[in-house]
């Protein structure tokens, strides 16, 4: 009786610190991707609408858990395709005062060491979710767009602004803290190189983008609005930004010239531009889901010779989905045009992995001492059977942290063209779904049209500015 | 030994229920100056209506014309050039209100025109009122000058630190020359710092 009293102690702490520290972080002992599976089915067309009220209100009981910061995110976008605007601006607020918050947070919080301490003996889910860096940058991209849906376009412009801003400060604070990454791994004597080795896949996928929170659906949104709002020097800098990162665009190429041209520079061939009796068209199409993290272990060598086989989040890169454009065609099915990819939000997610995964291997090897520590003290106390029931908790609880945003799309393309005034009816098509959409195109207004494509249904939204 | 476990058991029911008293309120002085964070505050909008609205009184070319009359202006939505959502209206509402009370300008509110036209509306054709008593159209004056403006903000951040400098800036044009015969700015600056510990 003696072992199942000992295991009672070593266990009965842990559960007790999950507990005490949110009993919400639901994400503990269930997969996050298998619950995600849920919030993906919910966004479609019309006939789903019983079914997205339903996980909207789940979600909603979600707002004060640990893992809030996620679910607001996932809620936000799901309310937000079903053009609940006002509901998905509260979601989407929620998220961003946490952001805000943890700007100034202290550097030593005891909540957060209190959470670092019980993951140490669960695994990384029990720590509460403080979203990613591109995660930020789409937070406020959404949050704009539900202005817009308002038709409040002064909102909207403060929070494109409140974009920018963001992705200037992320691109200046991520080097640095790769950098302290590698400073605590070499403190706690550990050795990235080995570890790293495992990740060196992501690398296909990593590098295709610039950085894991260079956003160019973002800027290329933003340079759109601006443009269209008649900030033309604001356009200018963000369709710049965007052909950086995608120097082989050919809409932002035409972007760039024609807002130098209205601007007063010398008129190029083919700028795109609006004549007096016609209204711009700005599609933006978000392509499938972005991939979920899967989980593999790896060995962590301990302190006296063995291993200890831990559990990490990583991507399956060789599974990748291929993503498709979006053919866009008048009333009488003549193609207008094609999509073109501007972010890989599946990208961002691999490369902000990539970034945490120093981070990681530190949280994991000090993970993997507390529970040999904690195998091996049941083993000498309570024998073989108290060494079985340790084995069996570190199984059980060991998972990796597989969380992240999982309602935002695998790609998301753009283009532009010009219609004559009047009704005009658009084909929109994939090569696996259609839909049309009767638009009311007014002479040198700009509308955006957005394009979803979630479990092969093409949802539209259309915002007028 | 029955008895301690039974008083232990009483003892952590009553410390935990003590915890969980209500919300604390407490009535605060409106005018304190408020740090809670960062962003646009109400010391902020005080600070800004009480400088422009003295700058503009006190401005030698604006004593002068208004020593003998009060101008009538118009208030013109202050644009929003910030990373906040900041409501600018209510800046421009308590700039309006303090310039009111000094007695040298009077005001058209156009955010109530609506109103107006539909009372003025129901005054002359309802056939409800006494035509002899009831406000005639045509007769409202126009405005002389115009107050319009923008506030704009930069924002810098590092991992330790955040720096915010606001600019308000406030114009008044006169609506028939087109000359703009004042114009007034306050900038604040807030810094917050990372403390080391915290719950």
């Amino acid at each position: 009786m003696a072992w199942f009293i000992c295991i009672c102690r070593s266990v009965a702490p842990v559960i007790l610190f999950a507990v005490l520290q949110g009993c919400a972080t639901s994400s503990l002992f269930n997969a996050y991707p298998n619950q995600a599976v849920v919030f993906k089915k919910a966004i479609g067309p019309a006939q789903t609408d019983v079914m997205a009220d339903k996980v909207l209100s789940d979600l909603s009981e979600e707002r004060d858990s640990a893992d809030a910061m996620l679910y607001m995110m996932e809620r936000g976008r799901v309310a937000q395709l079903h053009s609940r605007f006002a509901d998905s601006k509260q979601d989407f607020q929620l998220v961003i005062s946490r952001f805000d918050e943890q700007d100034l947070e202290s550097t030593v919080k005891l909540s957060d060491s209190a959470a670092q301490g019980s993951s140490l003996l669960v695994n990384d889910n029990a720590i509460p979710y403080k979203g990613a860096g591109y995660e930020r940058i789409f937070t406020h991209h959404h949050q704009a767009f539900n202005y817009l849906g308002e038709k409040d376009l002064e909102g909207a412009s403060v929070e494109f602004r409140k974009v920018a801003l963001e992705q200037r400060i992320l691109l200046e604070k991520h080097e640095q803290e790769v950098a302290e990454a590698y400073d605590e791994a070499a403190e706690n004597d550990i050795d990235m190189s080995t570890l790293s080795e495992a990740f060196s896949g992501l690398d296909s996928v990593a590098g295709s983008v610039k950085s894991s929170f260079q956003n160019a659906y973002t800027f290329y949104a933003s340079a759109a609005f601006w443009e269209a709002t008649g900030e033309l020097n604001s356009a200018l800098v963000d369709y710049k930004k965007a052909y950086e990162i995608n120097p082989d665009n050919s809409f932002i190429k035409q972007d760039i010239e024609r807002v130098a041209f209205k601007q007063g520079g010398s008129s190029g061939d083919n700028v795109n531009i609006a004549k007096d009796n016609q209204g711009t068209i700005v599609v933006f199409f978000e392509d499938g889901f972005v991939p979920a993290k899967s989980e593999i272990k790896l060995p962590i060598p301990t302190f006296d010779g063995g291993f200890f086989s831990l559990a990490f989040p990583y991507y399956d890169v060789n599974q990748w989905p291929v993503s498709q454009s979006l053919k866009v065609m008048d009333d009488r099915f003549n193609e207008l045009g094609r999509t073109e990819i501007v972010v890989d939000v599946g990208a961002l997610a691999v490369k902000d992995l990539k970034e945490r995964i120093p981070g990681l291997i530190v949280r994991q090897t000090l993970r993997a001492f507390a529970k040999y520590e904690m195998q091996k003290q049941a083993e000498k106390n309570g024998g073989a059977a108290g060494q079985l029931m340790a084995s069996l908790y570190n199984i059980v609880s060991e998972s990796a942290d597989r969380r992240s945003w999982l309602t935002l799309p695998h790609t998301a393309q753009i283009m532009r063209f010009n219609l004559d005034e009047g009704v005009r009816e658009l084909n929109f098509s994939t090569p696996i779904a259609q839909t049309s959409l009767a638009l009311n195109v007014k002479p040198k207004k700009t509308t955006f049209v957005r394009v979803v494509n979630a479990n092969n249904n093409l949802i539209t939204q259309v915002y007028e500015l | 030994m029955k008895l301690v476990q039974f008083f232990a058991v009483i003892m952590a029911a009553l410390i935990l229920a003590s915890c969980s008293s209500g919300p604390k309120i407490q009535y605060g002085d409106a005018t304190a100056v408020e740090t809670t964070t960062i962003g646009f505050g109400s010391t902020d909008l005080q600070s800004i209506a009480a400088k422009l609205v003295d700058d503009l009184i006190s401005f030698p070319p604006i004593v002068q014309m208004t020593s003998s009359r009060r101008p009538v202006v118009f208030v013109d939505k202050i644009k929003n050039k910030t990373t906040e959502h900041i409501d600018t209206e209510s800046i421009t509402d308590t700039v309006q209100t303090k310039l009111l009370q000094s007695g040298k300008f009077r005001f058209v509110d156009m955010t109530a025109v609506k109103a107006i036209q539909e009372q003025m509306k129901f005054q002359t054709e309802s056939g409800m009122v006494d035509p002899g008593k009831a406000a005639a159209f045509g007769k409202q004056t126009g405005a002389e000058f115009m107050l319009y403006g923008n506030m704009s903000s930069i924002v810098k951040r590092n991992s330790g630190a955040q720096d915010v400098y606001y600019k308000f800036t406030l114009k008044l044009v006169n609506l028939e020359s087109g000359i703009m015969e004042w114009a007034g700015e306050k900038e604040i600056r807030k810094t917050g710092e990372k403390s080391f510990m915290s719950l």
